[in-house]
């Protein structure tokens, strides 16, 4: 057999190549050392490519695709169905700007985006407030309030007053050696220099409460607590683009009904990101959703053949590992302000949520997402 | 759950995430995303619903860029313009934004088609898929991805090691 080329071995490793072929594949890499090495480099290059690929996930958005069922179908019957809409000529382009429908949607968006930034601009001006609060009103405030963070250090200190940022963002404020308070008008500006070291100081502050963490990962931990500090960002860009006349999305429009709900207080957590993570050798479903004041909660979802038993927590972490159905545990309110609720659908799908927040705040936010 | 959110829930995410890297605009990524789940909705029958659905993003895009090219310049201006007035996006750390740079410097110095071939690949698409979506034979994907891979690997490398020169020389 001639030596094999670089598309045969690639299409091997991606396991695109018939059994036969395969099999002749095999053999004369076994056979072959030439080849054998020019399978590890092809390894070595599908790995090296993936990691690079996805560095390009990286990408700061603000709108971000929200994956609520419950909702979708919801909206769907309420609305006529697709087929009923007028398609436009087949030969007119795509209407993504100034679409009857979009503009419908922009006008209807227009409400609640005001609604939004003038919510925006009193959290503004209430963190505005809050800076200028001596340190010892913000304590007054941390003793009334029955947040389980713990209330001896500096980062509770700054991080559990009512209504305030969430509890990551309080760590940052706490540990960081801000000599003085960010400008209020613009707290979202950062120089990449300032990133670098809030991040630092972020990992940092994992590392030492590594024992305590729930999410797992270092990386995640600190990239979750440097990113709340940008919180309020979303709401405004939001705000600012259906100013601007673009065509809102379906989804979006869901969640617009969804957070004017009477019946639900909670704003919508929006859906941030969806990966999967290896949790025992089991493939859990990660989704990361922002919810309100801009923090991070992450759901993870087993499939319910996934776990061969019961004992099969969806997170390797310090939680107790056996938690029944529809339990709740704090991680460890005692130095750490992140909690998991656990629960168990009808179907048997397990849920793990986790976040910075109250038991109570994250059945709020389960409640929202309409997970059963 | 119907066709519509079947198909919404299998393919969305990773359609996002294809586009997303693709174009590094995650919003364009969303919009181009939204309107191929329109048009899959209006498709009676679908033989081959992945190849399709990457297929018909790809020609949106294509379509997009073809069109937006001058809009999108007008609106990156007034959006440099009005930048004061405007939240800025959520801060990377230095290093991952650099990273996402020299990634995204090192995508778009492949082919168009080795990229679209790779960034497909990623997503778990399979050869056939692939080929179906890009109009090549099946048999070229296995040397369409060993060549883009390798220059990817190799562009990024290569704009790596100015970066690498210049931290050791400030180091020193």
């Amino acid at each position: 057999m001639q030596h094999l080329d670089d598309g045969t071995i690639h299409a091997w490793l991606d396991g695109a190549l018939g059994t036969g072929e395969a099999a002749a594949v095999e053999a004369h890499v076994a056979a072959c050392r030439a080849c054998a090495d020019r399978v590890a480099e092809a390894r070595g290059l599908i790995a090296a490519s993936s990691r690079i690929l996805t560095a390009l996930d990286d990408v700061p958005a603000h709108v971000v695709p929200v994956e609520r069922p419950a909702a979708v179908a919801a909206a769907r019957a309420a609305a006529p169905p697709l087929a009923a809409v007028p398609a436009p000529a087949a030969a007119a382009p795509p209407a993504r700007w100034g679409h009857r429908y979009g503009r419908l949607a922009a006008a209807v968006a227009f409400v609640v985006a005001g609604t939004l930034v003038i919510a925006r601009d009193a959290n503004r001006r209430d963190v505005a407030s809050r800076r200028e609060m001596p340190r010892a009103a913000n304590e007054q405030r941390l003793q009334r309030d029955s947040t389980p963070a713990p209330s001896n250090t500096p980062a509770a200190a700054q991080g559990v007053a009512p209504h305030a940022a969430p509890a990551p963002l309080a760590a940052l404020g706490g540990a960081a050696p801000r000599t003085e308070p960010a400008p209020a008008v613009k707290p979202h500006v950062k120089s990449f220099a300032q990133a670098e070291r809030q991040q630092a100081t972020a990992a940092k502050q994992s590392a030492a409460g590594a024992d305590t963490r729930v999410l797992g990962q270092a990386e995640q931990a600190a990239d979750t607590s440097f990113r709340t500090t940008t919180a309020p960002a979303s709401s405004t860009l939001a705000g600012r683009r259906v100013g601007e006349g673009k065509a809102l999305r379906l989804d979006a429009l869901v969640v617009t009904a969804q957070s004017t709900s009477a019946t639900n207080p909670t704003t919508s957590p929006r859906l941030l990101s969806v990966d999967s993570v290896e949790r025992g050798g089991i493939s859990v479903r990660r989704q990361t959703y922002v919810i309100e004041g801009g923090t991070r909660v992450v759901l993870e979802v087993m499939p319910a053949g996934a776990a061969p038993n019961d004992s099969a927590a969806p997170v390797p972490a310090p939680v107790p590992a056996a938690a029944p159905a529809d339990s709740a545990a704090a991680a460890d309110s005692s130095s750490a302000a992140i909690h998991v609720i656990r629960w168990r659908g009808a179907d048997g799908t397990r849920y793990t949520l986790s976040g910075p927040v109250s038991i109570d705040e994250l059945q709020r936010v389960r409640a929202a997402l309409g997970v059963k | 759950m119907d066709d519509a959110e079947r198909l919404f829930r299998t393919y969305h995410g990773m359609l996002v995430r294809y586009l997303t890297r693709r174009l590094g605009d995650r919003d364009w990524a969303e919009e181009v995303a939204q309107e191929t789940f329109v048009r899959a909705l209006r498709q009676d029958h679908l033989t081959n619903e992945r190849a399709w659905v990457f297929t018909v993003a790809n020609n949106l895009v294509r379509d997009d860029a073809r069109r937006d090219a001058r809009r999108r310049a007008r609106l990156a201006l007034l959006r440099e313009e009005t930048q004061d007035d405007v939240v800025e996006p959520e801060p990377l750390s230095l290093e991952r934004a650099q990273d996402a740079a020299l990634a995204r410097r090192a995508v778009n110095a492949l082919a168009e088609r080795d990229r679209l071939a790779l960034l497909m690949r990623e997503e778990g698409l399979s050869y056939e898929d692939i080929a179906e979506a890009l109009h090549l034979s099946v048999g070229s994907i296995g040397t369409t991805l060993a060549r883009a891979r390798r220059r990817l690997v190799e562009q990024y490398e290569a704009l790596r090691e100015p970066r690498r020169g210049s931290t050791g020389h400030a180091a020193s």
